[in-house]
């Protein structure tokens, strides 16, 4: 049975975290030389603070109601650069697909690793996806999304995000 | 005076430096120590420490919990083969999780900004990541509430987006 990995890093993610890394520094210093806080009236914490610093840690779902808080958290956390922040912090856990003939269910769960140490491992598979079929397959997995194809009939295949739950077949 | 303290060492090597907070109270540690703050280790290289480090944004109460901590991590930037002074893993996870666990939120805030301020990336990082932890359980509502933000959506927007994920409002 097909072992994979979510969230992979890719180099090209690397170096941009490495760039905004030393961009923050440069205006934290910028900041320290003028000896302001960098407060906006009324918030406790600056925007920026909270959503690069906090709001990329929130887990999937955490994350997904903090975007009914307010128009600017759920306009910052749409973007590219945010979502990509936010991947980064994610941990990297390994998938396991299996069959389920009895019941004829394709099942995807995820193995966590850092929650529950001291629980059973089944306590801790957690189920991804599910199909009512044994014609799926996980092909392979990238960025926390599946591809899953269909190995009957002529070749199929649909993506999968099971962040969101959203799913589409791929044109082919 | 300050001057005098700044110059002055301890066991015949580490330079000691002068921090001052927002409220005047002083705070003298080694440079190792201060040097986990990136702000302060930049104007350690500047040499621009003599005269005590002044730390207008970070109040005495806040700036205790940042010595508190630097001095516990000081061992973590240490050489390698240098066991016997850096604290124990296990140790700095204990007070670590007893620093932050204790923090009522505008404190928890507080020590962020610090954090962020005096550019101490690993003490941003346990503050922030606390934060996200203890917003894991909490709904919109309570979130707004957290952070003194006021719900600016129409209710229809709400429902609209409530649609769209709802399986993350349902508990």
């Amino acid at each position: 049975f097909p072992l994979s990995k979510k969230g992979k890093r890719s180099p090209r993610l690397t170096s941009f975290h490495g760039s905004t890394a030393a961009a923050a520094t440069a205006t934290m210093a910028e900041a320290a030389t003028r000896g302001l806080p960098p407060v906006s009236p009324g918030l406790p914490l600056p925007e920026e603070l909270v959503v690069w610093e906090i709001l990329v840690r929130l887990p999937p779902k955490p994350l997904l109601r903090c975007r009914l808080v307010c128009r600017a958290w759920r306009r910052l956390t749409s973007t590219r650069d945010f979502l990509l922040a936010h991947h980064r912090h994610q941990p990297s856990l390994p998938l396991i697909a299996t069959c389920d003939y009895a019941d004829i269910m394709y099942l995807i769960d995820v193995l966590t690793l850092t929650l529950g140490r001291r629980r059973g491992a089944a306590a801790r598979l957690h189920p991804v996806a599910r199909y009512a079929s044994t014609a799926d397959y996980l092909d392979s997995s990238c960025d926390g999304l599946l591809l899953i194809s269909w190995n009957t009939g002529p070749p199929q295949y649909s993506i999968c995000n099971p962040t969101t739950r959203q799913f589409g077949d791929l044109p082919l | 005076m300050a001057a005098a303290a700044a110059e002055a060492t301890i066991d015949g090597g580490g330079k000691m430096i002068i921090l001052i907070s927002a409220d005047g109270k002083r705070f003298e540690v080694t440079e190792a120590v201060a040097s986990q703050s990136q702000l302060i280790s930049n104007m350690i290289e500047d040499d621009c420490t003599e005269n005590g480090v002044r730390l207008p944004n970070v109040d005495g109460d806040i700036l205790t919990m940042v010595v508190d901590y630097c001095n516990m991590h000081a061992g973590d930037a240490a050489a390698d083969g240098d066991t016997t002074k850096a604290s124990s893993t296990e140790e700095l996870k204990k007070f670590d999780a007893e620093l932050v666990q204790a923090l009522e939120n505008p404190v928890l805030f507080k020590l962020i900004l610090a954090a962020n301020f005096l550019n101490i990336k690993s003490l941003l990082d346990m503050t922030c990541q606390r934060v996200a932890d203890m917003m894991s359980g909490k709904t919109p509502e309570q979130m707004r509430e957290t952070f003194s933000i006021e719900n600016d959506f129409t209710p229809e927007e709400e429902a609209a987006i409530r649609q769209e994920n709802a399986w993350a409002f349902d508990d």
